[in-house]
């Protein structure tokens, strides 16, 4: 079995940090680094799912649902503290590399993929203001949608609800196209298609009646704030409207230290940010001068890196003018980060919404990652204070 | 240097050596990101063969209402559009097709990658792929007519659609020293089709990994070792067009243009170290607005000096 | 031997994605297929030594096809690209009209007598099938791919009276559309 240990060495783990771990999450990713091993994209690139914390019930939901989408062989495992991580890696190598378990696990797996998420209408998208300054489309208030706890995972599952081709029942002569879908009408395949929005359709920015698609964001994806489940609604790529809440961990969990706030906090965004915004060799390095402030040390090379981040005229163009805020925009963040200047300020998830409302899918993931959500500082706030 | 047409039975061979050097690419990224990590460069030069492995034991998988023949066709399409790129390369003094239009046939050859590249987007049915199709459509409507303007100063230059014709107009001087602007772009274009560094958006972790999200086993493998295929048909055709092919002092043709491919290579693999990634809707503005005028002047340059030779 | 073996196969792949057009459910399929009609049809140039037709063939189809793959996304909604759907309308005349041009082509094909070829090819081909365009009809065709370019310009300026852009500024920050739906 040479050929099993060859491929371990390119492990690659999709870590889901639940609100207040992130502590845990960047020991596993220096962990993973130092074992030559890699941070998986996506539940389809992964071979090892790594929950770091203790999620709450709908969290675990979505977490089932993103296992059910690893490929295999998989092997999954949860850890809760930041000593814990080797010991736990360790053992989730050995079970990725047993053999027997592996092939009864792919035995005991449906053959077909099951439809996942019915994005659509599972979150009473009824609110469609928006200037989302409501105040009810920003806080937490779980009875929104009860119940629904199968409903939200990770983007990046094959099962968005777009179709295209059953190939059967082609008879249909549906070529004008966009009047008589509904979102409600049965699919070929029993999954929601993207429809002609009817009470969705919001006027669209480029003038094309695009057909509305609900996607959920996260909350498992990588590089995302922890637990922050995001619905948008897509009109084409542009997100025409967006919700926000967060994902609680589980009750009575005691979380890590927190890492928001600390110098280290700040090269962690200064890393996620890098990473989305396709730069590897930076964030790797940035991630690295983290570890070193976790671990106590006062890394030489972050002011090297500094200047090399700051003096990107490539990065400053492609940051410019995002998520513009009162203080700056993404890029003037990631400036003060590096050069742990300017307060702290929490952004609400409200603005989060609104934040992204307008922007293409992936312009959104950028500004999501240059506000540095502190998604687990919510969690000690009482629900409902802030509304 | 006469090029000659080595019979049916070497295609292989060229696939062979197209995948090694590909492999040899894919390594020296390993330890590049490996020397990033801090750790060491063996277990980052090891990295293709490592995954290679992983991903053969890993099961494919199906998404809900996927159009699994296009998803295939697309998958493929990266790989097979890259052999058949180099075909009309000569290595040296031999060549598997000596087309007298090859420079056409590489630039149709970089266009299939648009459908490739889309048809993987489309296929897995999922929200996150189709929006990396679409953006890799996007952004090759930016660099692909540069592309073509810039594939025209060395077929000027050389009076001629053939690529054996375009080495032997550079026995004297290499193009890349009077074309400097369309060697530029020529080298991005390159990373454009190849999806790759500065241009790999459609694959980019703003889309959650775009075309690749929903790709395991044997079909990540397939697109992953495309893309790398594709950079070295780019550099080895580079080499070809711009850095003079087989010429060069002592050592024999072919070595000379597996030199210069694997310098170009390299560079283009360091590529991604140095640069983020650019988002394709800002792309388009410079690439229409600069790369194409100066491109165009470059090939007014090499006209003009044509006819004035002449 | 093997060139009368190679045209069959392309003939058939040519004939038979052009039916698939029609019999497909899906405006994916629908579209590449008629982008690898076209390949098969300019593969097949490509053994009657027309290199530089046969490959620009192929360039030009392809990059059609896929450019095609975004505007039916984007003048038709998603629905129709997305869902199954017919991807015949107006059967009956269609089918009149093609099997009507099918029987004038075929005919005309068979029926003309045919000249017996003259002289030999050129030796460059590429070189003299541009001198036969450009030599004397340079000036037209100076003229008209500037009036094409415009046209196409044109054709989406009216399709889109109200772009992204126009709506929310260059930098798509989308204080115009928020604005609107505020007022």
């Amino acid at each position: 079995m040479d050929l099993t240990r060859l491929a371990a060495r390119r492990t690659a783990v999709l870590a889901v940090e639940v609100p207040g771990w992130s502590r845990t999450r960047c020991a596993l990713e220096q962990d993973v680094r130092a074992r030559g091993w890699r941070l998986a994209g996506s539940p389809a690139d992964a071979d090892l799912l790594v929950v770091c914390g203790r999620p709450g019930a709908r969290l675990t939901a979505a977490v089932d649902h993103v296992w059910s989408q690893l490929p295999g062989p998989r092997a999954r495992a949860e850890v809760t503290t930041a000593d814990d991580v080797p010991a736990v890696l360790d053992g989730a190598a050995a079970e990725l590399a047993d053999g027997a378990a592996q092939r009864r696990d792919a035995a005991g797996r449906p053959a077909d993929p099951e439809p996942g998420t019915t994005a659509a209408g599972d979150d009473g998208m009824g609110d469609m203001d928006m200037d989302g300054d409501s105040g009810h489309s920003g806080d937490m208030d779980m009875d929104d949608d009860p119940g629904d706890a199968d409903g939200d995972h990770a983007s990046g599952d094959g099962d968005m609800d777009m179709d295209d081709d059953s190939g059967e029942g082609g008879g249909d002569d549906s070529g004008d196209g966009d009047m008589d879908m509904d979102m409600d009408m049965p699919m070929p395949a029993g999954i929601g298609l993207a429809g002609a929005g009817g009470d969705d359709q919001l006027p669209d920015p480029d003038g094309l009646d695009m057909d509305v698609l609900h996607v959920p964001l996260g909350p498992v994806l990588p590089h995302w704030p922890a637990g922050l489940l995001l619905h948008t609604t897509l009109q084409g790529d542009l997100v025409v409207a967006a919700r926000a809440e967060v994902l609680l961990p589980a009750d009575d969990a005691p979380p890590d230290p927190p890492v928001h706030g600390t110098p280290a906090g700040r090269w962690d965004a200064v890393a996620t940010l890098l990473v989305l915004a396709g730069w590897d060799d930076a964030a790797v390095r940035a991630a690295r001068v983290r570890d070193g402030l976790l671990a106590g040390g006062q890394p030489p090379e972050a002011e090297r890196l500094t200047r090399r981040i700051t003096r990107s005229r490539l990065l400053r163009w492609s940051l410019r003018g995002l998520g513009r805020l009162p203080e700056g925009d993404a890029h003037d963040r990631l400036r003060h980060w590096l050069t742990g200047t300017g307060q702290r300020r929490s952004t609400e998830l409200s603005a989060v919404a609104e934040l992204v409302t307008g922007l293409d899918l992936a312009t959104a993931r950028l500004v999501v990652a240059s506000l540095d959500l502190d998604t687990a500082d919510r969690v000690t706030v009482p629900v409902g204070a802030g509304s | 240097m006469t090029v000659t047409e080595v019979s049916v039975g070497w295609v292989p061979v060229a696939a062979a050596l197209l995948l090694l050097v590909a492999a040899a690419a894919a390594s020296l990224d390993g330890a590049l990101a490996a020397r990033s990590a801090g750790q060491p460069l063996g277990g980052g030069l090891l990295a293709p063969v490592a995954e290679t492995a992983r991903l053969f034991g890993q099961r494919r998988r199906t998404t809900v209402a996927a159009d699994l023949p296009l998803q295939r066709i697309g998958g493929a399409g990266l790989l097979t559009a890259a052999l058949l790129m180099i075909a009309v390369v000569p290595f040296g003094r031999w060549t598997v097709a000596d087309l007298t239009v090859g420079v056409v046939w590489f630039n149709a050859m970089d266009v299939l990658v648009w459908a490739a590249v889309w048809l993987a987007g489309w296929g897995p049915n999922s929200a996150h792929a189709l929006v990396g199709g679409y953006r890799c459509l996007a952004q090759a409507l930016s660099y692909e007519l540069p592309l073509m303007f810039a594939l025209t100063a060395p077929a000027v230059a050389a009076g001629s659609l053939r690529l054996g014709d375009v080495v032997a107009a550079q026995s004297g001087l290499w193009f890349v020293v009077w074309m400097p602007v369309a060697f530029a772009v020529f080298c991005v274009a390159v990373a454009g089709f190849s999806v790759w560094g500065p241009l790999s958006a459609p694959t980019g972790a703003t889309t959650a990994g775009g075309v690749l999200v929903e790709a395991s086993g044997v079909d990540r493998w397939l697109l992953s070792t495309g893309r790398y295929a594709l950079l070295t048909a780019g550099a080895a055709f580079g080499a070809t067009a711009f850095l003079g092919g087989g010429h060069g002092p002592l050592l024999p043709a072919w070595l000379w243009l597996l030199v210069k491919t694997a310098g170009l290579l390299a560079a283009l693999v360091a590529l991604r170290r140095v640069l983020p990634v650019i988002r394709p809707e800002q792309f388009a503005a410079p690439a229409w607005l600069v790369a194409l005028p100066l491109v165009l002047l470059q090939v007014l340059v090499v006209s003009v000096v044509v006819v004035v030779q002449a | 031997m093997l060139t009368g073996i190679v045209f069959w196969v392309l003939a058939v792949v040519a004939v038979a994605a052009g039916v698939a057009v029609f019999r497909v459910d899906s405006m994916a399929r629908a579209t590449y297929a008629l982008a690898a009609s076209f390949i098969a049809v300019g593969l097949v140039l490509l053994l009657v030594d027309l290199e530089f037709l046969g490959v620009i063939t192929v360039l030009m189809m392809t990059m059609e096809m896929a450019v095609m793959g975004i505007y039916m996304i984007m003048f038709m909604g998603m629905n129709p690209a997305l869902m199954p759907m017919s991807m015949v309308h107006g059967k009956r005349p269609a089918l009149a009209v093609s099997l009507g041009t099918f029987v004038v082509l075929a005919a005309g094909a068979l029926l003309v007598p045919w000249p017996t070829r003259r002289g030999a090819p050129a030796a460059g081909l590429v070189t003299s099938l541009g001198e036969a365009i450009m030599e004397s009809k340079m000036l037209v065709m100076m003229t008209v791919s500037p009036v094409l370019f415009a046209t196409i310009v044109a054709a989406l300026v009216l399709a889109l009276p109200r772009g992204r852009y126009d709506r929310l500024g260059d930098d798509l920050k989308g204080t115009a559309l928020r604005g609107g739906s505020r007022r």
